[in-house]
């Protein structure tokens, strides 16, 4: 019986230290790609630190995050990323949703909106940002402003992303054209995974198509709804790409988010690490935040 | 025992990748010069390399490893290698970011070591654009004014002759090249950059205004920074200048004959070729007031292990003739050696032009600054503000002011 039961431990031990050996490769490459950086960044957030001028790292303590919590610079990049983000959001949802039930029906070109839908997350973001400001979006020559002024819906070509209303506008469009596909994916695979049968119980029950919607499809999606809505705040709260390549955050600073400001902090002029990572700490902890009480209040309620 | 294989296996694949992940041992001795002009289609792309291989055959045992960095990405991407202490020997430069590197602690060495005075009397007087507080931060390559360049049928139909004799000759030129073609009179450039903020200093100059004065303290709310921003606003208003442009998109419009005018430097022909405008469509005129250099300039990184071998292949670069020769045929870029210019080639409206204008060049005060990148990204949100009339000059320009003297005390 003891060397039954020293056997059975021996044999757990050796199990657990082999999952240890098999999963340290990638705890290792978590630690130093993730959790070093992250705790690095948040101890320069005390200091100090220009890069470029040689007098290394001085502990300031607060005076980072002083000097955020009082910068209109800072309070504005931030209200652009929650417009830049819950415009993209929205827009994505709104747009890939009604797709994905469109396609979900016996709707002729489905297998062509399927293809055609996948384009622009093929292409780079770079690519895309340059298809925007090029070819749809260029104000001598965009495609936009031609089939615009053709059905005389504007009188003159007009500047889109250089003028200071329009210009969030039109990086939220740019954005979603890209980003459309994740959402429309996410969303369909959803609607396909609906039972069939709570459909036609309330067909049965006399239910309009808005009512199946509102109580069968809505209510089953929930999950994969909140799923891709909170992935797609995440990313769009950290994209550069679109904007960086499309108005560098002008006019002004009207698309200036928190990337762009992140980007012109840390890696161009004098290099201040100290401030860039108060940034992105502040960054951190409100996409943490959010993103708790986001699943909380939207996703499916337990019990 | 089938895990214990696995550990094994697992073990050794780590072990393997260890080994192998190394790098491969190089023989001899390597150079790395980094440039945008062989990252981009200047014409200098296919000559650089085939001189440089010129100058390996001459130093057997070194081999000499281009980098191409675009200009863009120069002064961050340059910045970010000499921290991570991976710099290129070489490295090129414009005057614009000359305060930077110089000021940057082990950044670049100082050339006085190897710049006597019989090298030095060999160079055109431009070559102290390399220097900055008493140090030869950089070998100048190629010294570069700004000055006009115009379309010719543009001109032409407007009945302008392209060469203004004062900056409100110029603005007059313009305004009726807008008028008779449509086209943009002037291309300046108003974008969030930089570049942007350097090119205005030339402007501002023309009516006694400036961002910074040599003490290095905020004056952007002058009269004469007022009077500047006031004209371009009713430039840009009337459509004479477009808003906003960077530039690249202002060469593209130039080259496509909508640009009447606009700022450019010597590389200008290289960069017209590649945008497929004929040499004969455009031609150079002198700005009639001081400019700014945008001088390509080679720096020797500190952390190079090879620094005499690195010297060497900077004065090649720069003064062998062959070389500086057809690297102007292809590019338009001037040398910095005296005698070169009695060569034929550069006795020429085009040549005369910029090595006339090299005796107007003045270093803008901010660029003494190292947070020069900070304080023009300021400065040009709050010219755009104005430009689209959601600011006021003065009150703009005072509140700018402020914001400036709080980057400075950063």
């Amino acid at each position: 019986m003891h060397t039954e039961r020293t056997i059975r431990r021996g044999e757990d031990i050796s199990d657990r230290l082999f999952a240890v050996l098999l999963i340290l490769p990638a705890m290792i490459v978590i630690i130093l790609v993730i959790i070093y950086p992250l705790a690095n960044a948040i101890y320069t957030s005390f200091f100090r630190y220009f890069l470029t001028d040689g007098l290394g790292m001085n502990f300031i303590g607060l005076q980072n995050y002083r000097r955020m919590l009082s910068s209109p610079e800072f309070w504005k990049a931030f209200r652009h990323t929650l417009e830049y983000v819950g415009g993209t959001v929205a827009l994505e949802f709104v747009i890939a949703f009604a797709l994905a039930l469109l396609v979900n029906t016996r709707f002729p070109l489905k297998n062509l909106i399927n293809s055609l839908l996948f384009v622009p997350w093929i292409i780079p973001s770079v690519v895309v940002a340059f298809i925007a400001r090029f070819l749809f979006f260029d104000p001598f020559h965009g495609i936009v402003n031609v089939v615009l002024k053709g059905i005389g819906m504007i009188p003159e070509f007009i500047p889109w992303l250089k003028t200071p209303d329009l210009a969030m506008p039109t990086v939220i469009a740019a954005t979603t054209w890209k980003m459309l596909p994740f959402m429309f994916v996410m969303l369909y695979a959803g609607l396909q995974a609906i039972p069939r049968e709570e459909i036609e119980a309330a067909k049965i029950d006399g239910a309009n198509s808005f009512q199946r919607f509102l109580h069968v499809t809505l209510p089953n999606m929930r999950e994969i709804i909140t799923l891709a809505t909170i992935l797609e705040f995440i990313w769009q709260f950290q994209y550069l790409t679109i904007i960086w390549t499309t108005t560098r955050g002008g006019p002004i600073d009207r698309t200036t988010t928190l990337p762009i400001l992140i980007y012109r902090v840390s890696f161009m002029g004098s290099l201040n690490m100290g401030y860039a990572s108060t940034v992105g700490v502040f960054w951190l902890v409100f996409l943490l935040s959010f993103s708790i009480i986001y699943v909380r209040f939207v996703g499916r309620r337990e019990g | 025992m089938i895990r214990k294989s696995m550990l094994v296996l697992l073990v050794l694949l780590l072990l393997t990748s260890a080994v192998f992940a190394g790098a491969k041992k190089e023989e001899g001795v390597r150079i790395q010069f980094a440039s945008w002009m062989v990252a981009e289609e200047s014409g200098g792309e296919v000559w650089l390399p085939e001189r440089i291989a010129s100058w390996e055959s001459q130093n057997p045992g070194v081999k000499v490893e281009i980098v191409p960095i675009g200009w863009e990405d120069t002064p961050n991407k340059v910045t970010l290698q000499i921290q991570g202490k991976n710099a290129p020997d070489v490295f090129t430069i414009e005057s614009l970011w000359l305060g930077k590197f110089a000021k940057m602690p082990g950044a670049v060495v100082d050339l006085n070591q190897y710049m006597d005075s019989t090298f030095t009397s060999k160079l055109v007087p431009a070559y102290k654009g390399g220097e900055m507080d008493g140090k030869m931060a950089g070998l100048v390559w190629n010294p570069n004014p700004w000055v006009l360049v115009y379309n010719k049928s543009l001109a032409a139909k407007a009945g302008v002759n392209g060469t203004p004799k004062d900056p409100t000759d110029f603005l007059d030129q313009a305004q009726k090249i807008h008028s008779a073609t449509g086209a943009f009179g002037a291309g300046l450039m108003l974008d969030i950059d930089e570049y942007s903020a350097d090119t205005f200093h030339i402007l501002m100059w023309a009516n006694g205004g400036d961002m910074l004065d040599a003490g290095l303290k905020p004056v952007v709310d002058s009269a004469g920074t007022a009077r500047t921003i006031r004209l371009v606003k009713d430039m840009v208003d009337k459509g004479v200048v477009p808003f906003g442009e960077e530039v690249r998109n202002l060469r593209t419009l130039f080259a496509k004959n909508q640009v009447g005018f606009f700022f450019e430097g010597p590389w200008i022909a290289g960069v017209l070729d590649g945008e497929g405008m004929s040499r004969d469509d455009w031609q150079v005129s002198p700005w009639p007031g001081d400019v700014q250099p945008a001088s390509h300039i080679l720096c020797l990184a500190e952390g190079s292990k090879h620094k005499d071998l690195a010297w060497d292949l900077m004065k090649f670069v720069v003064t062998d003739e062959t070389t500086t020769k057809e690297y102007f045929n292809r590019t338009g870029l001037m040398p910095l050696v005296k005698a070169q210019y009695d060569d034929p080639i550069y006795d020429n409206h085009y040549g005369k032009t910029f090595l006339a204008q090299m005796s107007s060049l003045r270093n803008p005060n901010v660029w003494a600054s190292q947070k020069k990148f900070e304080i023009e990204i300021a400065f040009m949100e709050d010219i755009q503000k104005i430009l689209l009339g959601e600011g006021a000059v003065e009150a703009t320009l005072s509140g700018l002011k402020d914001r400036i003297a709080k980057i400075l005390a950063e």
